[in-house]
């Protein structure tokens, strides 16, 4: 199969429940090799998605499709729960073995290259920065150790389709780093698809997002192209001191533009159009007489663009 | 995968501290209720001692220091046995446990039933031992016990304990909450022998396994079958059950 093909397909998938949580008409496409993100508020349905590819629930109408008949699907959940007398070795050993796994991961996961069953899995343990506390039990786990776990026991079954919900929300910045380094690795393998409401994380690793509010598809598309739907051409130019121009002179040499200054040494210039502001953005900077620190375009990350997202959906 | 899963089960009985508990119990009445029968006499006689009541016991035979173990043994015990087939179903009563189980294994029961087995192993092997210690201080102190008798009690509580076990945790696969599993399988077991007051049923109820030395093998029967029938629909319930939401 080559690669970025698609892996996992929803067609129309809808699963409600009694009090009216669930997911309704949903189609998608994770693509093989690349990292699909799904995002939305809590309650959006993202679990229950999950919970649909993971075959842990059975789609009212619609269906999930694998492209491969043998396609392993693993989940980790946002809480990932295991017996608290096992350590975290027997963990990923049991996962390991009751899921049947044979040895093609040794030519897939770099982790587990040529390893024996032993290495593998101390191999996956340390990846996911466990090794240290490997003969140690679950149950004193910190929540954040508990998600490595997850994942590690997640990865050890060389899954096709590896969903993590929220895989860092309970871990600390480094945590976060070494997860985002995970799953920066594992995309070269295997299709991830993940959800997280640290929306710059999502930014980083995502090729494709799909944004769900109250169990609908809001919208999907590239990571770029969601970063950039309906995105005005304003951007912040930040000096490095006061400048010399009031934001009413500016507008008088610029015309159609509009400038203020939040303060001293922050300004915000607004332009007609991406194709005005080509134009028009060097010439406002070189009036402000000032040294520029930086120039970022306004609203360009991804919290900015899902809350515009879903700010439109609602009105 | 069978036996990963029963090495799981093995070290949850060992590490929970569920086998020493178990061993603790049986081992104990197996120690206290030859005691116990030997000294029922004197026990009884100064507990109701007054000018108006005066109790007179007989002296205890062998199979009195059998039946007080045993008694015991199916009350504490009994419980103690089914809490731990319900407890080997726990991992399904949350949700990220039970995600982590069902999405890797494609038939539930390949999960589930060595884990029962490795229960009923437990509870057979800790049982004997207790038993084994009642009847080896009946032996020294109140006398000899036939090996008859010794193999139709021991055989007739391991079925019915068995069976125990198998009816709590047909309750748990269905209903996936421990302690309500619990509450009713106890309710259950305490209202069985009501079904001994039944003449027409009195025969061949497996609580008839409880009553002495002498077992028909209808009880024997019954209670295999009731076993087989739990253990079935709790593997079938199991295989229909979709994720718990509340979990």
């Amino acid at each position: 199969m080559n690669d970025h093909t698609p892996l996992v397909r929803v067609v129309d998938a809808t699963k409600t429940f009694a009090n009216g949580a669930g997911i309704r008409s949903i189609d998608f496409t994770a693509r093989d090799r690349s990292v699909t993100a799904v995002i939305g508020p809590n309650g959006a349905g993202k679990t229950v998605l999950f919970s649909l590819i993971a075959g842990l629930l059975p789609a009212d109408s619609g269906r999930v499709e694998l492209a491969r008949r043998d396609a392993r699907v693993a989940y980790c959940p946002d809480v990932p729960q295991f017996e608290s007398w096992l350590t975290a070795r027997e963990v990923v050993e049991t996962s390991r073995a009751i899921s049947g796994h044979s040895n093609r991961a040794a030519g897939r996961q770099q982790s587990t290259r040529g390893a024996s069953t032993k290495g593998a899995i101390s191999a996956v343990l340390d990846l996911c920065g466990l090794g240290k506390v490997m003969d140690r039990r679950v149950v004193d786990f910190s929540r954040g150790m508990l998600q490595r776990l997850g994942i590690a026991a997640a990865l050890v079954t060389d899954p096709d389709v590896l969903i993590l919900d929220e895989p860092n929300s309970a871990l600390d910045p480094i945590g976060r780093a070494d997860v985002r380094g995970i799953i920066a690795e594992q995309k070269r393998h295997r299709c991830i698809v993940l959800s997280s409401h640290l929306l710059s994380e999502v930014e980083q690793l995502a090729d494709h997002i799909v944004v769900l509010d109250q169990g609908r598809v809001v919208t999907q598309g590239t990571t770029e192209a969601i970063l950039t739907d309906g995105i005005q051409p304003v951007w912040n130019i930040r000096l490095g001191g006061p400048s010399q121009i009031t934001a009413d002179d500016l507008a008088v040499a610029i015309p159609g533009a509009e400038f203020e200054f939040i303060s001293s040494t922050l300004c915000t210039a607004r332009f007609l159009s991406f194709a005005a502001a080509a134009h028009q953005l060097t010439t406002a900077i070189h009036l402000l007489r000032a040294p520029i620190i930086e120039v970022t375009l306004h609203d360009r990350d991804l919290d900015a663009s899902f809350a515009r997202i879903v700010q439109n959906q609602e009105s | 995968m069978l036996l990963v899963t029963a090495r799981v089960e093995m070290l949850r009985l060992q590490r929970s501290g569920l086998f020493a508990g178990l061993l603790a119990v049986f081992a104990f009445f197996g120690l206290s209720g030859p005691g116990l029968a030997l000294y029922m006499p004197e026990i009884l006689g100064a507990a109701a001692a007054s000018d108006q009541l005066t109790i007179q016991a007989a002296a205890a035979r062998p199979e009195d220091g059998i039946a007080l173990f045993n008694q015991s043994a199916m009350q504490l015990g009994l419980i103690f046995a089914v809490a731990v087939a319900i407890t080997s179903l726990g991992w399904d009563t949350r949700a990220g446990s039970s995600i982590f189980y069902r999405t890797r294994v494609t038939q539930l029961s390949a999960l589930t039933l060595p884990r029962l087995l490795v229960g009923w192993c437990a509870v057979s092997i800790t049982y004997t031992i207790g038993f084994a210690l009642a009847v080896a201080m009946t032996v020294l102190f109140i006398g000899g016990v036939s090996m008859s008798a010794i193999i139709g009690v021991w055989a007739s509580a391991i079925v019915y304990l068995i069976m125990a076990m198998s009816i709590g945790y047909l309750i748990m696969a269905a209903s996936r909450r421990t302690a309500a599993a619990i509450a009713a399988a106890t309710v259950l077991l305490l209202v069985l022998p009501i079904l001994s007051q039944f003449e027409a049923l009195s025969s061949w109820a497996p609580i008839a396994l409880l009553g002495g030395t002498v077992v028909g093998v209808m009880p024997f029967l019954s209670s295999v079958v009731v076993t087989t029938l739990c253990v079935a629909a709790a593997s079938l319930i199991a295989s229909k059950q979709t994720l718990r939401r509340d979990a």
